[in-house]
């Protein structure tokens, strides 16, 4: 079924960012978030490389998926991540900040196995409108962005003292909010945000759905 | 046999209530021998975790729109466990952000009293250790007085036998010092034998488990007795020495039998307990900190379920072997 | 600090493996014990076949190492090389489990993809710049005991939700909130091992 109306791409969009958030609701690309996600930079730089891999990998998938036997789908898909990830990697080194492509070099390439498992296979509308696939790709990374940029936001703020390396006044100084275990408590509470308020709405749309009470040919 | 799974059993509210009632009673020697030791700031430290721990539970129940019962004591018991592991000197955030984390992130999140997975006062420790280890192990010397005062009070700060064995210096302590508390330390934990008395008194109500804490010091006992941290004491010293320093008594009284994150079955108490001392003396001999019981009592909680289940799986084949017998 | 005996790889071994168990320390290897306890499969088996794809692609990569050499752009190829031997491990996995065994590759079909991109994973010991210098015996033992602390985790994980199952969790933190929190306070709890030590 192709997708023709903006509404119903504006629905994807929302669905796939934030209704079904890679990382709080699918637990998704905790290896390079929990990781490397330490500074606004890094997360900002990371969201870039994740959206740019996840998009081509998927549209490229879309396109040969089909044709390729089941079991090669996977070692070709991660390939092409890391090939593409390769490629950011170099252009992150040699044109952007050596300082930052240090900090990631460990979780660059983690981010094929995010894209893998973000990658929805057969079941994508992207299947049959490529369209479609574009705004399925782009809005799970989108997703995946805005949750690296708290996580990464708040723990530079925390930690440092600085938010995109510019210092800031304040009185809190917990250089520990850099390490694993807060940010897997913080997701952990982001998560059940995301929870509730996916919950209320569902209650809402519920609540607002006309039910249908009587028989008879309309 | 019944909810062997899981650990946590201890979910009747009457028998929930009556045990941390039982904690807190054996707990007030504690206090008052710390009030005797310390100075009167002891009471301000203990009343004001108590309180944030109380505040804190009532307002995850209003977030959760769930009424909280703070009759059942359990908030009461974490935030005077808290309370009794810092220095008489810590400054107030510390309890208080030890008790909010224990709460709001290992307790209500996990279902509520009877429900969490892992201890919230260990956890709550272990949080304010790690981001706060400054302020946790700076214990006042002895002959330092502790005004009475809501901000850090500026004192003289010893080490503790702890710390002295954890760098390796001399541990010049008599027994008689190290067991009525004439050393620096938490409030609640330097003297040993006020502790074993408040022991006795958990055991005879059923409050503790004997087989728990006496496994897990006999496994820090015998790891103590072969691998000796200072040079120059007997292996009966430095028996003496890692048991009666840090916290590793009070919190093999008081946390290891925590009625719902232990495990059930008298075997799988043998095993837990062990499995916590060697942790505990492992974390002692490599970790960063001078004393590392909170955190392997965490690890522990996680799998406390499994030891129930290996020690009924181990002595299944003999009940049943009994039942054919009698049949 | 060089490592040259056998004896002092295994204490990386234990120490990769427990004490600075790789997906409680960085996170790494985190999603993919989330998500593999969503499958059912042969936990044996899988154990298995993670630690020999962990063992084996350590084995491989260390003379491709050595010929790519330390420039810029062997640093840039070597995440690629460790996706390539972990697509080889997959492959020959299925085909030979496949051909030989087909009752096994029904047990573990669900869970050998995993244990192949766990090989990715928990490369990251291989390529990182850590402080025992470059032999194949650390890096062997580097990756055995990721693979081995990653199964613990794994274990634990499925531990916690099998103790997480009841009704009196608020609906707000059922699933995987709890999850995170639970892999947070773990996290916590390894903390008090010491951190000279480190692996990436």
């Amino acid at each position: 079924m192709r997708l023709r109306s903006k509404k119903e791409y504006r629905t994807l969009f929302f669905d796939r960012a934030f209704k079904s958030n890679l990382v709080l609701v699918e637990g998704v690309g905790l290896c390079p978030l929990i990781g490397g996600a330490t500074t606004l930079k890094n997360s900002v730089t990371m969201f870039v490389c994740a959206a740019v891999t996840l998009v081509l990998t998927s549209i490229l998938m879309l396109g040969i998926g089909k044709k390729l036997p089941s079991v090669l789908r996977i070692p070709v898909h991660t390939l092409c991540a890391s090939a593409l990830l390769c490629g950011e990697a170099y252009l992150l080194n040699a044109y952007v900040s050596t300082e930052l492509y240090a900090s990631l070099y460990l979780f660059l390439p983690l981010l094929a196995v995010t894209t893998l498992f973000a990658y929805h296979g057969d079941n994508a509308v992207g299947a049959f409108d490529p369209r479609a696939g574009f705004v399925d790709a782009f809005s799970s990374a989108f997703g995946f962005g805005v949750v690296l940029c708290l996580v990464g936001g708040l723990r530079e703020i925390v930690s440092k003292r600085t938010i995109w390396d510019r210092p800031l006044p304040l009185a809190v100084d917990l250089p520990e909010a850099s390490l694993p275990f807060a940010a897997f408590l913080l997701l952990g509470l982001l998560a059940a945000a995301l929870q509730r308020a996916n919950t209320a709405a569902a209650d809402r749309a519920n609540r607002q759905t006309p039910t249908m009470t009587g028989g008879g040919d309309v | 046999m019944s909810n062997l799974r899981n650990a946590p059993f201890s979910q009747n509210e009457a028998n929930v209530s009556t045990l941390s009632l039982d904690m807190l009673l054996a707990l007030s020697p504690a206090v008052a021998f710390g009030c005797v030791l310390f100075g009167w700031r002891v009471l301000l430290v203990v009343g004001i975790s108590i309180v944030s721990a109380l505040f804190f539970e009532l307002l995850g129940g209003w977030i959760a729109r769930r009424p909280s019962d703070l009759r059942d004591g359990t908030a009461a018991v974490t935030g005077l466990i808290v309370s009794l592991l810092l220095p008489a000197s810590v400054p107030l955030f510390v309890p208080v952000l030890a008790c909010a984390f224990g709460i709001f992130l290992v307790k209500l999140p996990f279902g509520g009293s009877g429900h969490n997975l892992f201890n919230p006062a260990a956890a709550g420790l272990a949080f304010v250790t790690e981001c706060f280890s400054h302020h946790v192990f700076a214990y006042p010397a002895r002959e330092a007085v502790i005004p009475f005062t809501l901000r850090t009070p500026e004192v003289n700060v010893a080490a503790s036998p702890a710390g002295l064995l954890k760098t390796g210096g001399s541990t010049a302590f008599s027994w008689y010092e190290l067991l009525i508390g004439q050393v620096t330390g938490p409030i609640g934990t330097v003297a040993i034998l006020v502790l074993v008395a408040c022991a006795v008194y958990l055991f005879v109500r059923r409050g503790a488990a004997p087989l728990l804490t006496v496994s897990c010091l006999a496994a820090c006992a015998v790891i103590a007795a072969l691998f000796p941290r200072s040079a120059d004491i007997t292996w009966y010293e430095s028996i003496l020495f890692e048991l009666c320093s840090g916290y590793l008594v009070f919190g093999a009284i008081f946390m290891l039998n925590d009625p719902v994150t232990s495990p059930r079955h008298p075997l799988a108490h043998v095993m837990y307990g062990v499995a916590v001392g060697v942790l505990t003396m492992l974390m002692r001999h490599f970790g960063q900190f001078e004393e590392g019981f909170c955190f392997a009592l965490l690890l522990c909680n996680a799998v406390s379920g499994v030891f129930d289940r290996f020690a009924w799986q181990l002595l299944r084949p003999r009940r049943q072997r009994r039942k054919e017998r009698e049949v | 600090m060089t490592i040259t005996t056998p004896h002092q790889a295994l204490l990386i071994f234990l120490a990769a493996a427990f004490a600075q168990n790789l997906v409680l320390t960085t996170g790494i290897g985190s999603a993919l014990s989330v998500r593999l306890t969503r499958k059912n499969g042969n936990r044996v088996l899988f154990a298995l076949c993670l630690f020999v794809f962990a063992v084996l692609t350590a084995l491989c990569f260390h003379p491709i190492d050595n010929l790519l050499g330390s420039g810029e752009a062997a640093r840039m190829l070597r995440p690629l090389i460790i996706v390539a031997l972990s697509a080889v491990w997959y492959l020959l996995a299925t085909w030979v489990l496949r051909k030989a065994t087909p009752r096994v590759y029904e047990d573990i079909r669900a869970v050998l993809p995993f244990a192949a991109i766990n090989t990715v994973v928990t490369g990251a010991t291989l390529i990182a710049p850590h402080q025992f210098g470059e032999s194949l015996l650390v890096d062997v033992a580097l990756s055995a005991g990721a693979a081995v602390g990653f199964f613990l985790v794994y274990l634990l994980l499925c531990e916690g939700i099998d103790r997480m199952q009841h009704s009196a969790m608020p609906k707000s933190f059922a699933g995987l909130p709890a999850l995170f929190l639970y892999l947070g306070i773990l996290a916590l709890a390894l903390c008090g091992f010491s951190s000279d030590i480190s692996f990436i």
